[in-house]
């Protein structure tokens, strides 16, 4: 089951480091991690989506919350959540399928930002869902780049 | 087709020349405006209306009560919806060939006709055809009237639209400049230019076709050939522009009323992109503009390629 964690920690060096190697120890695959500051200038919220096997979640994520650095942790997973990505996607076009190509940005309301002589490029910001979807259509046509933020995420309401 | 059609008055004199003339149908008709361009079009040999609405309404109305209606069809059908519904029906049978609004709001029409999904039906969008101001031919404005902020791919939708109108009067192959405020292009901070830039790059991949696409171009670059030069801007669009693509309706809209309101020059507009053209004419246009609104409805709709 992919778990979507999110914790607020001190903005100091070696958190980064410190957090992954937690993940190293208990053999977990970091699937994608975002960092930035939060409204707090010493304050930084990191999202880390990652995928492990049944049961190691609940060591892992106690271990991080004894971190003397996190302030706060929750895991995402079963909660109602606001996510985004943003990914850049640059495919292959020919005269044959650039019209296909620009509707299937249409679809997914992903905006044009770019274009070669023989690619397009294209931004997406969006569910996580989403962004795999467009991914998953354009593949066919052949995705020469691209480059994906890692997510982001705030629980709903007033949480 | 003997070169482009140079003029409106020229586009309405080939409408006239025609042996058997097309049919319009005037949707819900209980209108005094739309029914009066409907039997003027027939006085001045455009097309024959067919009118489809409320006639006993219709034929109350003071405005019409010098009118004899006994030489056109009149379809009763007191139900707004239900008499656009028998006006497509019409157009869809081949009984009529292009339709004019009467006393509906545009966008019930437009989704009604939307909802039809036949074939030949694309994007629609609307074009303005009039004069220019110092040249013997005749220039496209799109889109001042349907799309509000149209994406990239609707923006190919409403040239290809604009592009086979031209290629109705003549011009071919046409020449689209896509505008903005400058010919420089900026990818963050206009996406006007941006838009034009792929436009015209999608061009010189062919899927125009034969039309030249270029831009960004502010409006005079292209139109003037002088201004183009001036601004070091070489290009076969370039002061040569057969149709001027807005990059929103509100730019569309502003160029339409500055032609219209600022120069008082006539502005033949319909909505396009279904397999018939559109005559849904605004309050604000002049007599004058709803004539040729007709007679370009008329024209295309009896025009074949």
């Amino acid at each position: 089951m992919r778990h979507t964690i999110s914790t607020l920690v001190r903005n100091e060096p070696g958190v980064l480091a410190a957090m992954a190697l937690v993940f190293q120890r208990h053999g977990i695959n970091i699937r994608s991690i975002s960092c930035g500051e939060t409204e707090r200038e010493d304050v930084s919220r990191m999202i880390i989506c990652v995928e492990p096997d049944e049961g190691k979640i609940t060591a892992v994520t106690d271990e991080i919350a004894s971190l003397n650095f996190v302030l706060r942790l929750e895991d995402f997973s079963e909660q109602d959540l606001m996510d985004r990505e943003l990914v850049m996607i640059k495919v292959r076009i020919t005269r044959d399928t650039v019209s296909q190509i620009l509707q299937i940005f249409e679809v997914f309301r992903a905006n044009v930002i770019d274009m070669g002589n023989e690619t397009i490029s294209a931004e997406l910001a969006a569910p996580q869902g989403k962004v795999a979807g467009l991914i998953r259509t354009l593949a066919p046509h052949g995705i020469q780049s691209l480059s994906r933020t890692g997510l982001i995420a705030l629980s709903r309401g007033d949480a | 087709m003997a070169g482009p059609v140079p003029s409106l008055d020229r586009m309405v004199e080939l409408v006239r020349s025609r042996k058997t003339p097309v049919r319009v149908v005037i949707a819900a008709c209980a209108e005094a405006n739309a029914v009066l361009a409907g039997l003027e079009a027939a006085r001045q040999g455009l097309a024959e209306p067919v009118f489809v609405g409320d006639v006993e309404r219709m034929r109350g109305l003071p405005e019409l009560a010098r009118e004899n209606f006994n030489a056109f069809e009149c379809l009763h059908e007191p139900d707004d919806k239900k008499a656009l519904a028998a006006s497509l029906d019409l157009l869809q049978e081949g009984r009529a060939q292009f339709l004019m609004k009467g006393g509906v709001k545009t966008d019930v029409l437009l989704r009604l006709v939307l909802g039809r999904k036949q074939g030949g039906m694309g994007l629609l969008s609307h074009i303005g055809v009039f004069p220019h101001p110092r040249e013997e031919r005749l220039l496209i404005v799109t889109d001042a009237g349907v799309n509000i902020s149209p994406s990239l791919t609707r923006k190919i939708d409403i040239i290809n639209n604009a592009v086979a109108v031209a290629k109705k009067l003549g011009m071919d192959p046409p020449k689209v400049a896509v505008l903005s405020a400058t010919e420089k292009v900026s990818y963050n901070d206009m996406v006007s230019s941006k838009d034009a830039d792929i436009l015209a790059k999608l061009c010189r991949m062919g899927i125009f076709g034969d039309a030249v696409v270029g831009g960004p171009f502010a409006l005079d670059i292209a139109v003037s050939t002088d201004k183009a030069r001036a601004k070091g801007v070489d290009h076969p669009v370039a002061g040569r522009a057969d149709i001027l693509c807005a990059p929103n309706i509100v730019t569309g809209n502003v160029l339409y009323k500055a032609v219209t309101s600022l120069m008082d020059l006539p502005m033949a507009g319909i909505v396009v992109g279904a397999s018939y053209p559109l005559v849904v004419p605004s309050r604000g246009d002049s007599d004058r503009s709803k004539f040729y609104a007709l007679a370009l409805a008329a024209y295309l709709a009896g025009t074949t390629l």
